[in-house]
């Protein structure tokens, strides 16, 4: 018998009485408080964290943000609908994943993920983690986050599909879904613009310099995340590297990462947004701070003893010690880019309570390996989105880090 | 000072302030249940403080009749509704004394103080069944090292003891350092809620009788006398075994009422038979409604909401908290059911507010539960186990085992999102563990938390 097969009180009665031979009646009592909470409030918490991230797509990337948000909304409340049909049909019952919790599902996908040239990836992976929700999540043996499942086979499938050197490949139109629109609504147009009249270069000025009235509505940017991951050998080598590419806006400001002027998640890219989204669903008891700051002392602690290849002394040194040589400037710069360029923000703060385990030490062993194996991993692969890996492990082990609770009693 | 770890922090209830215990109250019929043969014959006088039963052993208490009147009926009660002889004893005068004159014992030999308690008990309070009686006669096998007040409220929006401290507060630290005095304990302690309406009127009391006072963050169920021995017990050996009383560990408990009875009884030389109800309404902001009342008298006549048989009552009142009291228990004398009386060992009764049934959901792994158990069990774990305890020998192992530090607090239904009836599950697997099946040894290794 599964955990999921004992879900339901009514299981619950019937295994009691199973296994004690209880009378039903015995199941009545005390406490005679309803439950301070309910199913239904949690995931009207997190409607209103998607929503929030909602509004926030409609802000830098425009009704096109908005919409794609939408749109994965839409198609995740189809996909659980279809399944949600089919189980009704076929084991006569209803499916256990509530409509709302699936439309969250889909929103905080829409989110998460970039504003795409074409509808059809959000729609697609939208109703996909509709499916998902039925097969793995928090109520289910596999306590795997289904967004953060999908958004690894996003930032997969281009891999997997781009041609090799002998050609190949999937064809060309299935490789345009996943373009991203790579501009952000230059402030005079923000809200009303449209993220597709961007410019035609990617812009090296700030985004809060001064346009001419006449601008397109968005303007092109480098992904400040793929840059700093791809560039840190040289920036951790060179200190000048680093301040030419702060100095040109090559790199966005740490200002314009916090407000979220840059490219990234539609309804994800303001680092500010996040945190205090993240310190909502602490207070709301939907997740937990030592989550956060085990992370953040993992990612910290990996970071600084990731290896860098130093020519001078033919040898590898530590990111700490070359931190060190950067001065203090310099290094705090680096590594504020690292936490609050990549999805790290998003992951801690928003994803990673979707598959939280039960146990206060597992917690703490949830954190270390969000924060250290999402560093490593974006460390050795380059990649911003390899980070979701350390999650999607993570939220493997969930369930077996329940068993870290040991009641002292007990001992 | 430490903390239990789980829990939870409810809103502390207005504190009411009792005036003393009149010396008479209107009498009222008197119905008690007797577990030993009852010594009165049915048309006998009765005067207050007369015997009506003694179960004859050392560790339980004797039934006194409160009032003067005469025995109207005696009757069985089955096996199945727990046994004993029903007593009901009309009054023959319009008010009923509710003091007793008689002289407290002399000295501090604990055997003179344990047959004049016993001779007038019970002496217990609140819903942890701890008699005074029982733990003296412990004593005199295992001696006391400490005796502990436990002024920390059950169910915090119901503050019964804080009141009572508040009340009474030179009264109950006296009664707590005599009640040291009787069982021997060299440690004595004071446990309050942190409230400064409490401190401020139970440390000045606690400085005159040179009595430690200690007061910590009334997070529920802080009371439960394994937590008390686990926080703020002596020595290493803190743990109080599920079957095992804190005289076990060499700690006595007592509330603030029996402390207060002790030391206006020492003080007076009249004993209260009158004893304090409070009544908790479920609005949340409504003081409790204090009164003093006889143990058996109708619970009709101490307040309008409380009248009904017990099967009316059922679902809207119960005697102690919301959190883990129990429904009044059908009563019938051969003619009829019988409506509901006051209670001899709680002083807490709590209107409930009509509750919408519950619905079940599937359980989301939101790990509430298991952050607020005050033992640090997994309760939905717990009762995932029972499925397979019939079948799976190492399951059934560490269910028992882990099922003995349930201490139904009924804190893992109450936050439970999905609205999983968790404690009910495992007190119903426990209920029937203790009387019926015979789970394998539980083993060292074995581990549910």
């Amino acid at each position: 018998m599964t955990d999921r097969d004992i879900s339901s009180a009514a299981q619950h009665e019937s295994v009691v009485k199973e296994a004690t031979n209880a009378p039903a009646r015995q199941l009545t009592g005390p406490p005679w408080l309803g439950s301070i909470y309910q199913r239904r409030g949690i995931d009207l918490e997190w409607l209103t964290v998607a929503i929030v991230l909602a509004a926030s797509a409609l802000v830098f990337f425009g009704w096109r943000g908005l919409v794609s948000v939408m749109i994965a909304g839409a198609g995740a409340l189809a996909g659980h609908l279809v399944v949600d049909g089919a189980v009704r049909l076929l084991a006569r019952r209803r499916s256990r994943v509530p409509h709302l919790h699936a439309l969250n599902l889909g929103l905080l996908l829409g989110a998460a993920m970039p504003v795409m040239q074409r509808w059809w990836l959000p729609a697609a992976v939208g109703g996909a983690v509709g499916l998902l929700a039925h097969v793995v999540g928090r109520s289910h043996r596999l306590r795997v986050h289904p967004v953060v499942l999908v958004l690894v086979l996003i930032w997969l499938a281009p891999i997997v599909m781009a041609p090799g050197a002998e050609g190949g490949g999937a064809p060309g139109w299935m490789l345009k879904m996943w373009e991203p629109i790579d501009a952000v609504l230059r402030p005079q147009r923000l809200i009303v613009g449209d993220v597709r009249d961007a410019t035609a270069e990617a812009s090296i000025v700030a985004w809060q310099s001064p346009f001419p009235p006449d601008a397109p509505d968005a303007i092109r940017r480098t992904d400040t995340g793929q840059l700093l991951l791809s560039q840190r050998f040289d920036m951790l080598q060179d200190r000048n590297q680093l301040v030419r590419r702060l100095s040109t806006g090559e790199l966005a400001q740490l200002s314009e990462i916090f407000v979220g002027a840059h490219i990234d998640a539609a309804g994800a890219s303001s680092r500010a947004l996040l945190i205090f989204l993240g310190f909502y669903l602490m207070y709301r008891r939907l997740a937990f701070w030592p989550v956060a700051m085990t992370a953040l002392v993992g990612a910290l602690t990996t970071m600084f003893l990731m290896p860098v290849w130093q020519a001078e002394a033919d040898r590898y040194v530590s990111v700490l010690s070359r931190l060190i040589e950067l001065g203090p400037a310099a290094s705090i710069t680096f590594v504020s880019y690292v936490f609050f360029a990549t999805p790290m923000t998003l992951m801690v703060m928003v994803l990673a309570p979707g598959a939280t385990p039960m146990s206060r030490s597992g917690r703490l062993v949830y954190g270390l390996i969000i924060g250290a194996g999402g560093i490593a991993a974006m460390w050795w692969t380059g990649q911003p989105q390899a980070a979701m890996l350390a999650l999607l492990a993570a939220s493997l082990l969930s369930r077996p880090l329940d068993a870290l609770q040991r009641s002292v009693f007990l001992k | 000072m430490a903390r239990i770890r789980g829990g939870m922090e409810f809103r502390q209830g207005a504190i009411v302030r009792l005036p003393a215990p009149p010396r008479t109250l209107t009498a009222q019929p008197i119905r008690l249940l007797s577990r030993s043969a009852p010594r009165v014959e049915l048309g006998e006088a009765v005067r207050h403080g007369q015997v009506l039963a003694d179960a004859g052993q050392p560790d339980r208490p004797c039934m006194i009749s409160p009032i003067h009147g005469r025995v109207q009926r005696i009757w069985t009660v089955p096996a199945e509704a727990g046994g004993g002889w029903g007593i009901l004893i009309e009054p023959t005068e319009p008010t009923a004394t509710t003091m007793l004159s008689v002289e407290p014992p002399r000295g501090r030999t604990s055997e003179n103080w344990l047959e004049a308690l016993r001779r007038f008990g019970p002496w217990c309070e609140g819903d942890w069944r701890l008699d005074l009686v029982a733990q003296l006669h412990a004593v005199q096998k295992h001696p006391a090292t400490m005796l502990i007040c436990v002024g920390l409220d059950a169910f915090p929006p119901y503050p019964d003891r804080s009141s009572l401290l508040t009340s009474f507060p030179d009264d109950a630290v006296l009664g707590t350092q005599i009640a040291a005095d009787i069982v021997g304990a060299r440690r004595v302690l004071m446990l309050t809620s942190q409230a400064s309406a409490v401190v401020s009127r139970v440390k000045p009391a606690c400085r005159n009788f040179r009595v430690p006072l200690t007061a910590v963050t009334n997070l529920y169920p802080s009371a439960d006398p394994r937590l008390v021995l686990w926080v703020h017990g002596p020595g290493r050996h803190k743990k109080l075994g599920p079957n095992a009383l804190p005289t076990d560990r060499g700690v006595v408990m007592i509330g603030p009422w029996t402390a207060i009875r002790l030391a206006r009884w020492f003080t007076n030389r009249e004993l209260d038979l009158a004893q304090p109800l409070f009544i908790g309404w479920p609005e949340p902001g409504t003081p409790m409604t204090p009164a003093y009342v006889l143990a058996g008298q109708p619970l009709a006549s101490v307040h309008g909401a409380l009248a009904g048989s017990a099967g009316a009552l059922v679902g809207r009142v119960v005697r102690g908290n919301p959190m883990t009291g129990q429904p009044f228990a059908a009563e019938h004398d051969g003619n009829g059911a019988l409506d509901p009386v006051v209670p001899t060992d709680e002083l807490l009764l709590s209107v409930l507010a009509p509750m919408r049934p519950p619905k079940p959901e599937p359980c989301i792994s939101c790990g509430w539960c298991a952050q607020v158990c005050p033992t640090e069990l997994r309760p939905v774990r717990l009762v995932q186990l029972l499925t397979r305890a019939k079948t799976d020998r190492h399951a059934a192992q560490r269910t028992r085992r882990a099922l003995e530090w349930c201490i139904d607090c009924g804190l893992c239904s109450h936050v439970c999102p999905t609205e999983l009836p968790l404690a009910q599950s495992l007190r119903a697997a426990r209920d029937n563990a203790e009387t019926a099946v015979s789970l394998p040894v539980a083993s060292e290794h074995g581990n549910a938390g």
